[in-house]
């Protein structure tokens, strides 16, 4: 590509955004309006995932220690659980730390404690388990493997609801993956009606450029750049008005999450990539070629 | 140069040329005459390479319509100019943009893009009106930008689908005088059109087209009614 070939890009993108700023504004604000649903459904999806995210980190075991376990038998117990696949970290818990934590917990009503004689709670290990380990099949190999060793008498982790917790991040897997698509494509195609329009009034300038030997590539490339640019301007507009919902629910219910940096970014870039591409759905039918 | 070898072309099952074979030698002047919907626009539509034959070869320079892809039919084009009846100019555009538009998709430099198109303009007779939109020229001046715009890249054959369709005489006279200097340029020229009275003043060869396939035809002498078409 010679310096007058970008040369002539560059100025059928200017000719062309100057010729066509009215019959714009109907795609920039359709897109607005689709990239800001899809902008609440990455959020809504943000959050949700968030919430998963929180109840998978606490997902742990706890094996309860018998009665007279000597600190031997104990630290023999902690190595063997420490060295089985997937666990990161073992933390002893004696029964005196319990029962504070115990307290900790009751709060104000730790009076409830007062009629109880002495320690009744037992000393446990706490096992932290690596992230990829924490499904409900891997949970259960490990907790009978632990049970199972000398001076255990019981292993608790969760087995109901992390069953449940799988259950629920398949489904929003599912969910995510669906509307995404569908509202991805359903964007794409309303994107690319509404530059098919806006394209409408320059099929001279295609045909001339046809008629002069321009390349497909030569007339398609300042349609891109318009199409990127339009998507780039509807994402801005689209992001001040999520960003203004956001702001409203945070007001409300704290701790909404928001996009991150990586989000905005990749919210942007989608902008970008559906004007494009609509773009270029829109002038296929300019530039086909048949040989029937 | 140019040739059709056996070339047919259906639209949907309806046929518009059938079996036709010319060949058009280098800076050759040749008409095409015929009624409307006798097949000269789809054989400047072959030549162009718009549309394919459904059956033949059409063969430009090097280029064969059987053989060729895709990707190469802008390079074709770049060495056919093409004239319309509808002049198919940018008219929100200067008469300069529309010219040097076919240069500047070549990729040529500034300099010789300012140059050439300046110098086409000239030639054209519109020296001045270079920087005048289109939209605001007649229709004589149009066709003038058209044939500037199709001869800027020196073509080796100049196309031209009744270039005179929308003009006066006058206009149309002068319309042929410019045909006639590019093609004294070397440039051969290829012109469809209805106006039998410029054909028989040319003495330029002559395709008659009827129904899709190619018979002999008398052009009547001056002052002589028209004749029908002569059957073989």
């Amino acid at each position: 590509m010679t310096l007058s070939h970008i040369e002539h890009v560059v100025r059928e993108f200017f000719y062309g955004t100057r010729r066509s700023l009215k019959s714009h504004l109907a795609p920039v604000i359709i897109m607005s309006v689709a990239l800001f649903i899809l902008g609440l459904f990455f959020v809504g999806t943000a959050n949700m995932q968030e919430v998963i995210r929180l109840a998978h980190a606490k997902v742990g075991l706890t094996a309860y220690l018998a009665g007279g376990t000597t600190s031997e038998e104990r630290s023999r117990l902690r190595e063997t659980i420490q060295s089985m696949p997937g666990v990161l970290a073992v933390d002893y818990v004696s029964n005196d730390e319990a029962l504070q934590r115990f307290q900790r917990q009751l709060g104000g009503r730790s009076y409830l404690l007062e009629g109880v004689q002495g320690n009744p709670l037992p000393a446990a290990l706490e096992v932290e388990v690596y992230d990829d380990f924490k499904t409900a099949d891997r949970m259960s190999a490990l907790a009978a493997a632990i049970g199972g060793g000398n001076g255990v008498d019981s292993v608790i982790y969760g087995e109901d609801w992390i069953g449940q917790l799988e259950r629920w991040i398949y489904f929003f897997v599912a969910v995510d993956l669906f509307l995404g698509l569908v509202l991805g494509l359903s964007t794409l195609l309303v994107v690319g009606n509404t530059m098919k329009l806006a394209l409408e009034s320059r099929k001279d300038t295609i045909q001339v450029l046809r008629l002069v030997g321009a390349t497909r590539f030569q007339i398609r490339l300042p349609y891109l750049f318009e199409g990127a640019i339009l998507g780039l301007l509807a994402s801005g507009l689209a992001w001040l008005c999520l960003y203004q919902t956001w702001q409203f629910a945070v007001a409300r219910l704290a701790g909404v999450l928001f996009l991150g940096t990586s989000g905005v970014l990749l919210f942007f870039l989608l902008g970008g990539a559906l004007g494009a591409t609509g773009s270029m759905i829109s002038l296929h039918k300019y530039l086909k070629v048949s040989r029937a | 140069m140019i040739s059709f070898r056996n070339v047919s072309k259906s639209y949907n099952g309806q046929q518009a040329v059938h079996d036709i074979s010319f060949e058009i030698r280098r800076g050759e002047f040749v008409f095409m005459t015929g009624a409307s919907g006798a097949g000269k626009s789809t054989i400047l539509k072959l030549l162009h390479h718009d549309i394919f034959p459904t059956s033949g070869v059409v063969q430009v320079s090097d280029h064969s319509s059987d053989k060729v892809k895709a990707r190469h039919i802008p390079y074709i084009r770049r060495k056919i100019g093409f004239v319309h009846q509808d002049f198919r100019l940018i008219e929100d555009r200067t008469v300069f943009e529309n010219v040097a538009i076919a240069m500047r998709v070549v990729g040529e430099h500034r300099k010789k893009i300012k140059s050439r198109t300046l110098e086409v303009i000239a030639d054209v007779g519109l020296y001045g009106r270079a920087q005048d939109k289109v939209a605001n020229l007649s229709g004589g001046e149009m066709q003038r930008v058209a044939i500037a715009r199709a001869l800027v890249n020196r073509p080796f054959i100049l196309l031209a689908d009744e270039p005179t369709g929308n003009l006066d005489p006058e206009t149309a006279g002068e319309t042929y005088n410019l045909l006639d200097r590019a093609n004294l340029g070397g440039t051969a020229v290829l012109v469809a059109t209805h106006d039998l009275e410029m054909v028989r003043l040319s003495g330029h060869r002559v395709l008659h087209l009827d129904g899709g396939t190619i018979r002999p035809r008398t052009i009547p002498r001056a002052g002589a009614r028209p004749m029908r078409r002569t059957a073989t």
